[in-house]
Order: structure tokens, then sequence, then C-alpha cells
């Protein structure tokens, strides 16, 4: 997936400096990228499931409905996936707010935004798991 | 971080070109991905906190505000689903032998295909 094209040069590859010491921008990336399929495949879906045909305007579809979700996510290998497309997304939707940051000027703070970011993408992270684990 | 040169730019040099825009509105839709993702999340946590809880959050989402977000939200993850399916070929090139998988073909046996059929899937599941 190329995001780059956006005149930050070398700040976006896998390496840190012209040392070519690997400064953990690759294992980044992997997540990065991972979420970007993730994200692409499934959030759509879950869009139109939880903002509009579990909303639904009679009172008995919605109740039908709201079974049927309920008894989907209640299941332990849908749980599993979920958390892996929540945990990946997140990720990657991170990653991509911290390189826009980065790109619209704050790129003398790149190394400081990775904790907002990344320690915001592991807390939600945890949360989806405590969620799914009490569902 | 880097010690190379980095020449200066404005910070809105996206508005500079229209492919730079759309790169920017691009970056965007992530924003909104995440927040729809907290959103989803504590739908969810809805769903553990027992059928009367889950039924009440439900009722709320109908609200013509939540109704507006959650169509923002699909326009900007189905924006990222089309731009990112797009980039296929150029992101993961596939030969067969020595041809190269035509752009469109790999776009919908790679990208497009699998996107629909697990969209299909889960609403077919929740209105079945």
């Amino acid at each position: 997936m190329s995001a780059g094209g956006s005149g930050s040069g070398g700040g976006r590859g896998g390496r840190g400096g012209r040392s070519g010491r690997p400064s953990g921008e690759a294992f980044w990336w992997a997540l990065f990228s991972g979420g970007g399929v993730m994200a692409a495949l499934f959030v759509p879906a879950f869009v139109i499931v939880t903002g509009f045909l579990l909303p639904a305007g009679d009172p008995a579809v919605a109740e039908q409905r709201a079974a049927a979700f309920v008894q989907a996510v209640g299941w332990w290998p849908v749980k599993v996936a979920l958390l892996g497309v929540i945990v990946l997304s997140f990720f990657h939707c991170m990653h991509r707010i911290r390189h826009t940051l980065i790109d619209v000027g704050l790129r003398r703070y790149a190394g400081a935004l990775k904790l907002p970011c990344y320690g915001g993408a592991l807390a939600a992270s945890v949360w989806a798991a405590w969620v799914l684990w009490g569902i | 971080m880097s010690k190379q040169y980095h020449r200066p730019h404005r910070w809105a040099w996206w508005t500079e070109r229209p492919g730079y825009a759309r790169f920017m509105i691009r970056e965007l839709t992530s924003v909104f991905m995440a927040a729809y993702l907290v959103v989803f999340v504590m739908t969810l946590a809805r769903v553990g906190g027992g059928e009367a809880a889950f039924a009440e959050w439900i009722a709320a989402l109908g609200s013509p505000g939540w109704m507006a977000a959650h169509i923002v939200a699909l326009i900007a993850s189905v924006w990222h689903a089309v731009t990112f399916f797009g980039a296929v070929p150029q992101a993961m090139p596939v030969f067969l032998g020595e041809n190269r998988l035509p752009g469109p073909v790999a776009q919908i046996v790679m990208g497009y295909g699998p996107w629909l059929t697990v969209t299909a899937v889960i609403v077919w599941w929740v209105i079945r």
C-alpha cells in the first residue's frame, strides 16, 4: 500500500536516519499494512450494521436483528476475529494519523507523537479485548 | 529522528495540487474510521451490559445526529476501501509466469471481490 507521495522524503521508510539503524518503524509498518486490509474489508460492513441495520424503524425487525448481532458477537471465533480486526485497524488509523501530523509540520515531534498515537491504539486495543471478554 | 535534510514546506502544502488534496482526504478517512471503531467497541460493550442496555443504545443510534455521523463514517470507510483495493496492482503486483496479472483483474480478485463478499455475508447474517 503506497501511502507516500507526500513530500515526506525518507521519513516513511522502514529505517530511521542515515545510519540505517532500525528505528522500530518497520514493526509499525507491518501493523499498518495488516490493519489497512482489515479496515478496508470489514469497517464499511460494521458501519452498515451498527449505523443503519440495527437501529431499524420497526421495533420487531430491530429486535430480530439485535438478536442476530448478539448471537454472532457472542460466538468465540467471531470474538477472536473481531479483536484482530479492531486491534489492527486501530494501529492502522493511528499510524496514519501520526504520519499525517508529521506531514503537516510536526516532523520535529515525530518521536514524541509515538506515545499518544501508538499508546492510544494500544489502550483502545486493551479496552476492546476487555469488552469482548465480557460478552 | 532523521538527520536528513527536509525542504521546508507550508503546513497546507496539500492545497497546492489536486493530487496532494486527494492524498490528504484519503489520510483523513483514518480519523473517521478510528472514531467509528470507538463507537463500535462501545456498541459491543452494551452487548455485554445486557439486553436492556443494548436495546437502549441501539435506539439512541437511531437519532438523526448518530445517523449523520454514520453516513460520514460510511463514506470515509468506503473511500478507504475503494482507494486501498484500487492500489492493489501497484502495491502487490502478481506475475503469472512472465505476465503481470492485469490491474483490474488483480483489483477484483484480491480486493473488491473479497470486500463485497465479506460485506454481503455480514449484512446477510443480520437481516436474514
